[in-house]
């Protein structure tokens, strides 16, 4: 798993029950629209992250695309983002 | 939001229109991502990222782009081969300099249609790239009889197999009732009709290059001063097969995206 990806992943885990758009990941994980789209769709295609289309808001402006991480995608956080995060942690403490 | 007139900007709209049904969810989430953001350089450069991001996408799994890649893939390297082989077996091809530029160049016209192919293969559907690839069959015929033939005939054949993108244009806005469909067929038929008229035309030179001459031909190989009639016969036909490798879709191309301006018919959506 790529650094980027870890970063996707680490920004949808901050809330991981909420809904989140494209361009507030993008800001969270610090990546640009043409390294986080590709991420995004390998981790739909594998079943990490759902996605769904907001509920009209206004007259005139579009409905946004949402993404959520699946199940796996939270099972998936517990194994890989929380240990090497810890494992982070521990080389500063060291 | 209104979207500001950038290369991005354009390219997504467009991609969306072109792109199957698989992908086109994520373009039309781009796009709405886009909108979305205020800043007209940040909307510019969240543009720019999302048209890198569909450029450098690794193509789909689905069996129509895996059937386009695969196809132009074996026309490419077929093509490759056979002006591999013409290098080799003719010698005289490689005398004096001349002949490293235009392999240069050929070289790119190959890495250029390889590139094309993988990245028309992501758009649409199996259904459209399948009469794409049909109506570029006839080229290969049209490549031999323009090798055999007289000059005069030639030209005709020649509009022929320009022709060729806009019958596929026609044939999958008729079947699919979408002119997106038809521009995606037309960008087919134009690369592998490109590729299969080098292939059968050089084929054909090959294997007929001991034929007679004709009195026309004898008079322009006197006319170049060169010694052997075989070499000269072959690296002329090599010439003019590489002239179609850029012709067939600098031409047939636009003629193919102006057939796709004719009225479908209003009766079924354009769903495919």
């Amino acid at each position: 798993m790529t650094a980027a990806t870890l970063a996707v992943l680490s920004s949808l885990a901050r809330y991981p029950g909420e809904w989140h758009y494209g361009y507030e990941l993008l800001t969270e994980s610090g990546l640009k629209s043409g390294s986080l789209y590709p991420i995004l769709i390998r981790l739909a295609d594998r079943g990490l992250l759902e996605a769904r289309w907001e509920d009209p808001v206004s007259p005139g402006r579009p409905p946004r695309h949402l993404y959520r991480l699946t199940a796996a995608g939270r099972q998936l956080i517990g194994e890989v983002v929380v240990p090497t995060g810890r494992r982070q942690l521990q080389l500063r403490g060291a | 939001m209104t979207s500001v007139p950038s290369f991005g900007g354009f390219f997504l709209e467009g991609y969306r229109r072109l792109s199957g049904p698989t992908r086109r969810e994520w373009v039309d989430a781009m796009i709405a991502e886009r909108d979305a953001i205020d800043m007209p350089a940040e909307r510019r450069r969240f543009a720019r990222g999302c048209t890198f991001a569909l450029l450098t996408a690794p193509g789909h799994r689905d069996e129509g782009a895996t059937v386009m890649r695969s196809v132009t893939a074996l026309c490419a390297a077929v093509a490759t081969g056979l002006a591999a082989f013409g290098l080799i077996y003719y010698p005289g091809l490689r005398s004096g300099s001349s002949w490293i530029p235009y392999l240069a160049l050929f070289v790119i016209a190959i890495g250029v249609y390889t590139l094309c192919g993988a990245q028309v293969s992501k758009l649409r559907t199996f259904s459209t790239h399948r009469i794409g690839i049909l109506a570029a069959i006839p080229a290969l015929p049209c490549a031999w009889f323009v090798a055999r033939g007289s000059a005069t005939t030639s030209y005709g054949v020649n509009l022929i197999v320009v022709l060729l993108p806009a019958v596929a244009a026609v044939w999958a806005m008729r079947r699919h009732r979408s002119a997106a469909s038809g521009a995606v067929a037309a960008m087919d038929t134009a690369l592998l009709a490109g590729l299969l008229f080098f292939v059968g035309f050089v084929w054909t030179t090959y294997a007929s290059s001991s034929g007679i001459p004709t009195g026309v031909i004898l008079q322009e190989f006197i006319r170049s001063g060169t010694s052997d009639y075989r070499t000269w016969s072959i690296g002329d036909n090599l010439g003019g097969a590489c002239f179609m490798l850029f012709f067939v879709p600098a031409v047939g191309l636009p003629v193919g995206l102006l057939a796709t301006l004719l009225p479908t018919l209003p009766s079924h959506p354009s769903t495919v």
